[in-house]
């Protein structure tokens, strides 16, 4: 009996320590719902394959994946295939907290379809450091019960604003309380106007680009002429959401995920989808977000983790996988004849070819004078005033650095 | 070994266990978090000393002002609040009534609900187009003629809207500590105070709150220490809005560390709201301190 219970206390603190196989296991963080099908692609393919290769889908959520991940990256902890949040890549590259991909980029036959904003926000003085992975596109959302066709520029914007607010219906609305909000579904109509946030290289603010200014002062108009609420300028991302999926408000800005949103609220809703335009319509534009994928630089298995990006950005993982999902591709090549693209989808597919996304290592810190800026101007504030004041807090912010 | 040095070890080795989680959860963190504001403290490679410029950059920073200045008004502003709601609920749930027991627990259900579920299912109440709260206040006037009551438009109706919800969340627990003071406190003083002929206001005053006093101290205590930590209602909540004046000191602490990354200097604010609770707590104790 004494042996009995000697054997089975040895064998209870042996085995967790032992290892049932042999495969290299590779350790992905990853703040999407769509990374487990990815992950299961994967390790589907490397089981066809034959390759001892098995990778592990750590998903974080995606309020908290920043803090964890850069925590883990000053532990030095074992994280061979990061997913990041774009907008926080070049500050990672910046502080040599991601491996070199330059190589393996250039190698690949499709470099150039490969998003180019995404690529650039994955570079850091002439290094890849990152890949596009998973984007998401902004544009505008409208009620074809409410709103038959989309306005085609500001003229015609502001003439339909007239009508809804002669009628006391609400027209427009957006979320000034919400930065992030704000900069994937506002700053791109600055752009499609051809205004400015920070210059290319981050170096300038230029939030008071005179083309910046003409678009707040044309959504200020908005709430003047009164089909957008009077206290939009303390709403939030689900307010101007929720009224809209009420058939209460014709349109607003949104991303490509609203795609499979509104097929739950027919009875209201009958969606159309349009690009950000500039003011005499001529040009388009879109906030350009998601993921970029990256090698930490405390990967244990950097050829598993190429070999795991190059299933990411083949037609398999972009198509059968992301699209299928709901995703838009990063690669331009996969636009044509993918049978997952619906109309709709086209619409965010080609605003991603003509999108940007701000360059800059201290974005998060930004976000706060946009953020006041925001609620100032659509609190009724001077537009100019405002972006001047608030441009100048962004520069002392760009110019003290990460 | 000594019949008293084996007692000794034995209640050390009892004791240990708390001990070390103590030093590993509590002291370690806070002997680094003070060892890290004098640094420049990158992700990667050394730290690099730097004396007191973690701290001459916050005491610059117009940020920290502006949420410290926030962080008082706040705390001044509901702990009233919650100690009316709390001592009222309280000494209603302490009379020998039928239902007080039922009472009890109705006041304390929102405390087992986390503060993110409360702040957003609040949020929802204050919803200007949809909100339940919105509409019972626009139904009696508020608003206006046009009917648009928004709770976030400024900073100080942001403030008391975020108040009435911890009111809500927190009155209930504070209600109980009360309410075990409450039932320390002898019948005796209770019947003296009758054949004295004083009133029930005056019995309040004069017997109730003074014998009340440990669990009053405890009560506000708990209230203060929450109030100066404030982070999820204004984050969900406000977003530290309109135009940053609902900012409060954690909130611009967090941002500073890991949004921002400047883990130095977040480490200094980290120090800073450690000092002002220890003042806090000790003018609160002094004051307080069983002086009858």
């Amino acid at each position: 009996m004494k042996l009995f219970i000697k054997l089975f206390l040895i064998s209870i603190t042996i085995l967790p320590f032992a290892k049932t196989s042999y495969a290299e296991e590779l350790i992905i963080w990853s703040r999407g719902g769509w990374s487990d099908w990815m992950v299961e692609g994967f390790n589907k393919k490397m089981a066809d394959e034959g390759k001892d290769i098995v990778a592990i889908n750590n998903l974080i959520g995606h309020a908290d994946f920043q803090v964890k991940f850069t925590a883990a990256l000053a532990a030095g902890e074992r994280v061979d295939v990061a997913n990041i949040d774009l907008i926080n890549v070049p500050y990672y590259a910046a502080i040599g907290a991601l491996e070199d991909m330059t190589d393996f980029l250039k190698s690949q036959p499709y470099y150039d379809q490969l998003n180019g904003p995404m690529l650039a926000l994955g570079s850091y003085d002439g290094t890849h450091f990152a890949a596009p992975n998973a984007a998401d596109v902004s544009g505008y959302v409208y009620n074809k019960k409410l709103m038959p066709t989309p306005p085609k520029d500001w003229a015609e914007m502001a003439s339909m604003c007239e009508d809804f607010a002669a009628k006391g219906q609400l027209m427009m609305a957006w979320p000034s309380k919400s930065y992030g909000g704000m900069i994937f579904t506002g700053m791109p109509v600055a752009w499609a106007n051809g205004g400015s946030w920070v210059s290319k290289d981050g170096k300038t603010a230029e939030l008071n680009h005179p083309k910046t200014v003409e678009w707040f002062k044309h959504y200020q108009n908005l709430i003047n002429i009164g089909c957008v609420p009077e206290n939009v300028d303390v709403w939030d991302w689900p307010d101007k959401q929720d009224g809209f999926l009420a058939g209460d408000i014709a349109m607003i800005g949104t991303g490509n995920f609203m795609i499979n949103v509104v097929k739950d609220h027919t009875e209201k809703v009958d969606a159309g989808f349009t690009a950000f335009m500039g003011s005499d319509g001529s040009s388009n534009s879109a906030f350009i977000g998601g993921d970029l994928i990256a090698i930490p630089v405390t990967t244990g298995a950097k050829e598993a983790a190429l070999e795991y990006i190059e299933y990411v950005l083949s037609e398999a993982g972009q198509i059968e996988v992301y699209t299928k999902n709901g995703g838009i591709p990063i690669r331009a090549d996969l636009f044509e004849g993918n049978p997952y693209l619906t109309d709709d989808h086209m619409v965010f597919a080609n605003a991603s070819t003509v999108g940007d996304v701000p360059y800059t290592t201290v974005y998060q810190e930004l976000m706060d004078p946009w953020q006041v800026a925001n609620q100032r101007i659509f609190a009724g504030e001077d537009v100019q005033t405002v972006l001047d004041e608030q441009n100048a807090i962004m520069q002392k912010i760009i110019d003290a650095g990460h | 070994m000594s019949r008293l040095r084996k007692e000794q070890l034995v209640g050390l080795l009892m004791v240990s266990p708390a001990l070390i989680l103590l030093a590993v959860f509590f002291l370690y963190p806070l002997v680094n978090s003070f060892y890290m504001s004098f640094h420049k403290w990158p992700l990667f490679g050394k730290p690099k000393w730097v004396g007191l410029d973690n701290y001459i950059f916050m005491f610059q920073d117009e940020r920290f002002w502006e949420s410290l200045k926030f962080t008082f008004v706040y705390t001044l502003t509901v702990t009233p609040m919650l100690f009316v709601v709390a001592l009222g609920t309280a000494l209603l749930c302490n009379a020998k009534a039928w239902g007080t027991t039922f009472f009890r627990s109705i006041y304390f259900l929102p405390v087992v609900m986390s503060f993110a579920t409360a702040s957003y299912v609040w949020l929802w109440l204050y919803s200007e187009m949809y909100g339940v709260i919105i509409y019972a206040l626009e139904f009696f006037g508020f608003g206006g003629e046009k009917k648009n009551l928004n709770v976030w438009k400024t900073g100080t109706s942001s403030m008391w809207a975020v108040n009435a919800m911890v009111t809500w969340k927190f009155s209930g627990i504070q209600m109980i500590i009360l309410i075990a003071g409450l039932q320390a406190i002898r019948d005796d003083y209770y019947e003296a105070s009758k054949l004295m002929g004083a009133s029930r206001w005056q019995t309040i005053w004069n017997v109730t709150l003074p014998l009340l006093r440990p669990s009053i101290a405890l009560a506000l205590i708990l209230s203060i220490a929450g109030s100066i930590q404030a982070y999820e209602q204004f984050v969900i909540m406000t977003r530290g809005g309109p135009s940053n004046s609902t900012k409060t000191l954690v909130m611009h602490t967090v941002d500073m560390g890991f949004d921002y990354f400047k883990l130095g200097p977040a480490a200094s604010l980290g120090v800073i709201i450690m000092i002002i609770l220890f003042v806090l707590t000790v003018i609160q104790l002094r004051l307080f301190r069983k002086n009858y």
